[in-house]
């Protein structure tokens, strides 16, 4: 579709361009984005130095996070870092960081299955590692240690609206709006963030990637230009700032949901009055390890009115998160439900 | 019922892993008609790279 318009062919032309389609033997230590995405786009430098990300997604309608104007700024951006290459070196360093446990995907003990490259001769679907197998993989280490996930596993990538700054995804990093920590620290509607960390941005992946490996608690040093006039900021990040955000549009968060739901998918009830819990169960998994809800009674439609002896109000993610940091795997926790107006009580065991 | 069931199900699974082979398959094809794109093969990109002294765009793309 890029290669349709004229001037995005032009700047395209100006790149060498690789496809890759499976998460077979990608190089975790280079290539590291947000997993739940089914299209992204990293530039480089031929030694593998990264000058930038591209490729964003949310819970929201996908035109507020990507758009193709976006995406021809992210190359006329690359194509100004590639220009100046390699003065910018220290700038660009912290582009690239080692998290995961394993440089390839297929040395997690859940992925040993894939060979490094797809059998075209042969099953190739059945072949291909996804990208979300792979943060699957990475959590399922955590939980089968029976260790508490933290934030940054179970809130990956979180959408840089939730410190307060909505960018426009037409522009490499211009402020539409800011509120919240992001107003209080100075960010205006109409910034142009040059730098974050000391990176330059070609994206909202970018800015990202930034808060995604800034650690919490955290102060981030900002460069924005502001009517001409360079402005510095510092941005602070909680200890806690991810949690704000919604993981319930996640590929990844399926399996999330059958180590800590046995399997259901909860959405806000109706007549939720936000002094209690009342999650409506909107699907309830009926194959393997994601019908252990199912067999213990749960269907479609009940009410989650108590969950291992919580009762607050919660969304999805809230619960998921608090489940998977305060329960083991093996725990059997009570489940209250209504249903038809009769409360029934029924227990699962966590995965 | 539930082995009908499990049967259909399998079936369907069947049927559907098959588009996707076909899907797969005819990406590669697609792409390797396109002088203008190396297909799954980073170090191929960073050789041309190289010698051309041009950037890399690497495209991560699920086939859906």
């Amino acid at each position: 579709m890029a290669r349709r318009d004229e001037s995005i062919r032009h700047l395209l032309d100006q790149f060498v361009t690789v496809r890759i389609v499976q998460a077979n033997a990608l190089d975790l230590t280079l290539f590291d984005f947000d997993f739940d995405l089914t299209f992204a786009v990293f530039f480089l430098n031929a030694d593998k130095t990264i000058y930038g990300r591209f490729g964003t997604r949310s819970d929201r309608e996908a035109v507020r996070d990507i758009s193709m104007e976006g995406f021809r700024r992210a190359l006329e951006g690359a194509l100004g870092l590639h220009a100046d290459y390699p003065k910018n070196r220290a700038a660009l360093a912290g582009k690239r960081a080692t998290r995961m446990r394993v440089r390839q995907p297929e040395r997690f003990p859940s992925l040993k299955k894939y060979g490094k490259s797809l059998d075209y001769d042969g099953a190739v679907a059945k072949s291909c590692m996804h990208c979300h197998q792979v943060r699957a993989a990475a959590r399922a280490v955590l939980r089968e240690a029976r260790k508490p996930m933290p934030d940054e596993v179970l809130f990956p990538w979180p959408m840089p609206d939730a410190v307060g700054l909505s960018l426009d995804p037409k522009e490499c990093a211009t402020v539409a709006r800011a509120a919240g920590v992001a107003e209080k620290a100075g960010f205006r509607a109409g910034d142009r963030i040059l730098s974050l960390a000391g990176q330059p941005l070609l994206s909202i992946a970018d800015v990202q990637w930034v808060l995604d490996t800034a650690g919490a608690p955290a102060r981030i040093p900002a460069v924005v230009e502001r009517k001409g006039e360079r402005v510095e900021l510092t941005l602070p990040l909680e200890k806690d700032w991810r949690r704000g955000s919604d993981i319930s549009w996640r590929t990844t968060t399926w399996d999330l949901r059958r180590m800590a739901f046995g399997g259901m998918v909860l959405e806000p009830a109706p007549g939720a009055d936000g002094k209690s819990l009342r999650l409506r169960v909107k699907h309830v998994g009926r194959y393997g390890q994601h019908a252990v809800a199912m067999r213990a009674g749960v269907r479609k439609g009940d009410i989650v009115v108590g969950f291992a002896g919580w009762t607050d109000p919660m969304t999805e993610s809230e619960l998921l998160a608090r489940v998977l940091t305060k329960k083991p795997a093996g725990t059997r926790v009570d489940v209250a439900l209504l249903r038809d107006g009769k409360r029934i009580e029924t227990r699962i065991r966590l995965q | 019922m539930t082995r009908l069931a499990t049967c259909l199900v399998l079936l369907t699974a069947a049927a559907a892993a098959q588009d996707r082979d076909t899907k797969v398959r005819n990406d590669r094809a697609a792409f390797e008609q396109r002088d203008a794109w190396v297909y799954n093969d980073l170090d191929a990109g960073l050789a041309e790279a190289r010698k051309t002294g041009k950037p890399v765009l690497v495209v991560i793309r699920c086939i859906p």
